[in-house]
């Protein structure tokens, strides 16, 4: 119990440090790998198509399912 | 402050409640005076809730199509006391800004769940950003799909201190009859007594936003 609390608590101080010094949309996943050099080819994925689907939503989060499985609270 | 209440449900992570919640705040405002759900989202959720069913949903509901033009949401609507707007999950969408700079409060609805607030966490900074034009809103954050005996809905506390925004004492515990209610076109409010604990706390979470 007091450890999942510590590990979500700490989840989000970790993504929020992120998030601060990458803001925007200029956020980078913090890879474990090092970066290559600037000189190095980026890959395709890296940059978001240009304009399309720019309004289309996110789906709703897969984590809600993975968390509470067909669990409903009974009304 | 004169002009209608404005109470924006915004998150930009997919799935965090923001239709939920504005249609059964929309449904417990109509009950004090006119209340009016803004669809700002293009997927038309509420747009589409409120045409479900049979029965009429108790708030007026009114998809819009936020494009290039100038609104004025506050006057658009000035003729309803109470006009909530459900935001599309896309904080850097116009309609997400658009409701940020009109409203006087917004309602963050947050899951319990570690990808969910991760993907929340650029809110506080775009609500700071909201108050340089628009200095009386007031964000809380709102706790939804809350299980009692699940560990992760018990650290929620913690975690959303990071958020450094106020959280409202009230949580949206995770129930059947919110699905039950979209299904029917109706809100918590319509369904007697199986709605009867959602509507309690839509009740709180209402008294909280107007005191
Ligand atoms: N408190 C709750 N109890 C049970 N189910 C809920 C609750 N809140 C939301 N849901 C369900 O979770 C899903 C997502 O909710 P909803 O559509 O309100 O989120 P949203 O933030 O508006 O999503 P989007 O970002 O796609 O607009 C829906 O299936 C909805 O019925
Ligand atoms: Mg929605």
């Amino acid at each position: 119990m007091t450890s999942i609390k510590d590990k979500l608590a700490s989840s989000v101080r970790q993504a929020k440090t992120g998030a601060e010094s990458a803001p925007a949309e200029k956020a980078e996943v913090r890879s474990k790998k090092p970066r290559p050099d600037s000189g190095a080819s980026k890959p395709a994925a890296a940059k978001p198509a240009p304009k399309e689907k720019e309004t289309l939503a996110d789906e709703p989060p897969e984590s809600v399912q993975e968390l509470f499985p067909d669990r409903i609270w009974p009304d | 402050m004169s002009g209608p209440l404005v109470i924006a449900v915004i998150n930009q992570k997919g799935g965090a409640g923001k239709t939920t919640v504005a249609m059964h705040l929309g449904a417990g405002l109509a009950r004090r005076a006119s209340a009016v759900v803004v669809d700002l989202d293009p997927q038309g959720s509420a747009t589409q809730w409120a045409a479900a069913g049979t029965q009429t949903f108790p708030a007026t509901v009114k998809h819009l199509r936020v494009g290039a033009g100038a609104v004025d949401l506050r006057r658009d609507f000035r003729a309803y006391p109470f006009v909530v707007l459900d935001c599309p999950p896309a904080v850097d969408s116009r309609a997400a800004a658009l409701a940020l700079q009109s409203c006087d409060v917004a309602v963050i609805p947050v899951l319990p769940s570690p990808m969910d607030l991760w993907a929340s966490l650029r809110l506080p900074q775009d609500i700071d950003e909201a108050r340089r034009n628009n200095p009386r809103l007031r964000a809380y954050l709102l706790p939804n799909q809350i299980e009692t005996r699940s560990a992760l809905s018990a650290a929620m506390q913690e975690a959303l201190a990071e958020f450094g925004l106020p959280v409202l004492n009230t949580a949206v515990r995770r129930r059947g009859i919110y699905k039950t209610a979209a299904l029917e076109g109706v809100s918590a409010y319509q369904l007697g007594a199986r709605g009867q604990s959602a509507v309690a706390e839509i009740e709180g979470l209402i008294e909280e936003i107007l005191a």
